[in-house]
């Protein structure tokens, strides 16, 4: 077992200062991403991404009879998101009752991820889409985002484009790619999800206050981050039925 | 792949729901396998729910029933009403007859479906020949995106599988297919064989060796050494 990183806001500032990062990444280094598409087999969709610690499982599952029958709309599908954090996911065990920022996020990632869909082609219906977050430790948002538009992919529901995500930061005057926990804490976090096909934003956030005139930078290093993060994503989708034939061509 | 741009000229015919046209390209929106004939082009989805459209031929399951009609689980959203009038292809009176004297709970019916609506359960027919009750036999489930797959180019992968195994085959549109043959280890066969198909469909090649597979498997059961 592995307590997260800590530091304190000056120990953070003079690392900066001096040019490095908290976990020794440069300043536009994602950390290592590891993507797993179909990972289980009830459902019609299922993906698992992990970025550095961060590591969230997404199960999709529909189109489906709307339940409750009174949240159908007669025009289009309801996508339904739950983000949720597992009990162990924190340094501290956390209570399984759905929190605040637990609803929050799941309305957060929803409409990242209606953009990409044609949910008026599913009239009365309704698309799950479960967000476990296994194990913490900042950018669990993107992370969801980017796990579950892979398992909205293998549930064969039609998108406009896959939606990838990541976080950058403002950090003592630097712009900081995927902020890792410590960084989250002490500094300005701005996740963004596109599309990056249609160089299309579908969230944007800032929670904290940052330099106006730094933002169009800071944005293009975020599309630049997440365009790597698509190729993965696409990679691992294709990769899924590649080893299915290399499966084959060895049973032969 | 959802996002990828197949083409940038406007020429081709776009067939199908996997695919969209946006600012002059033609972009996939599902996970599939591009074909291009001519000037058509078309992505055929490798995954995916099974999606009721009227004309497809499914295999589904009674699971409820009411004075006149019984409802049928088809993989789908909803479950398909079949109207006893239509199964049975006369007027039906429940005053003077049950409808469980024909179909039961847990009965296998071929149908078709005969209407479906935005947002409402599909509603399916027996009358056309060929339609009916299953009886005996086994019921494999598959992902219905590989059902044209298991049938082949102009049913040549079914056509394959049925003659060298002598097997009943119906194949539903909606993933479930019934094979009834002499033998359960034919039967067997016919399910290991379709879980194959299943399995690697998006490779080329795949009927050749399916039926080599087959005339393989066929040959272990005449000398009893199928397991």
């Amino acid at each position: 077992m592995a307590m997260s990183l800590k530091m304190s806001e000056e120990e953070l500032r003079r690392l900066m200062e001096s040019g490095r990062r908290a976990d020794g990444r440069a300043w536009d280094e994602l950390r290592p991403i590891r993507i797993q598409v179909g990972v289980t087999e009830r459902a019609e969709g299922s993906a698992l991404f992990e970025m550095g610690r961060t590591r969230v499982l997404c199960v999709v599952r529909g189109p489906m009879e709307c339940i409750p029958s009174h949240m159908a709309d007669p025009e289009k599908a309801i996508l339904d998101v739950a983000y949720r954090m597992a009990t162990f996911s924190t340094d501290e065990r956390k209570s399984p009752t759905p929190s605040r920022r637990e609803i929050e996020l799941s309305k957060i990632i929803r409409e990242a991820l209606e953009p990409a869909l044609f949910l008026e082609e599913y009239p009365r219906m309704m698309i799950k889409v479960y967000c476990l977050v296994l194990q913490a430790d900042a950018g669990t948002r993107t992370a969801s985002i980017n796990a579950a538009s892979l398992a909205l992919a293998h549930a064969g529901i039609p998108m406009r484009d896959l939606v990838s995500s990541v976080a950058v930061g403002y950090c003592y005057g630097r712009i900081v790619v995927d902020l890792c926990s410590v960084e989250d804490e002490f500094c300005a976090d701005v996740p963004i999800a596109m599309m990056p096909a249609y160089n299309k934003i579908t969230l944007l956030q800032a929670d904290h206050r940052l330099p106006i005139d730094k933002f169009p930078e800071l944005l293009e290093v975020g599309r630049r981050a997440i365009e790597r993060i698509y190729q993965l994503q696409k990679k691992a989708l294709r990769d899924m039925y590649v080893s299915i034939a290399k499966e084959a061509s060895e049973g032969e | 792949m959802p996002g990828d741009i197949i083409a940038k000229d406007s020429n081709y015919t776009v067939r199908g729901a996997a695919i969209i046209r946006h600012d002059g390209n033609i972009v996939a929106t599902r996970v599939g396998l591009l074909r291009i004939k001519g000037r058509e082009i078309n992505v055929i989805p490798l995954t995916g729910r099974y999606i009721a459209q009227k004309g497809d031929s499914i295999i589904g399951i009674v699971v409820d029933y009411s004075l006149v009609y019984w409802l049928l689980e088809i993989n789908y959203v909803w479950k398909a009403r079949l109207d006893a009038s239509d199964y049975l292809k006369r007027p039906f009176d429940p005053s003077k007859e049950r409808i469980t004297k024909y179909l039961r709970v847990g009965d296998v019916v071929y149908a078709k479906i005969a209407h479906t609506e935005r947002g409402m359960p599909p509603i399916v027919t027996c009358r056309d020949s060929g339609y009916g009750k299953l009886e005996g036999g086994r019921l494999i489930s598959i992902s219905p995106a590989k059902i044209p797959r298991v049938i082949g180019v102009k049913g040549s992968m079914l056509e394959a599988i049925k003659r060298i195994t002598k097997a009943e085959i119906k194949v539903g549109a909606n993933g479930i297919i019934w094979v009834r043959a002499e033998r359960p280890e034919i039967e067997e066969l016919v399910e290991y064989a379709i879980k194959k198909i299943e399995k690697e469909s998006h490779l080329s090649g795949l009927t050749k060796r399916i039926q080599n597979e087959l005339i393989r498997g066929m040959h272990k059961i005449q000398r009893g050494e199928w397991q």
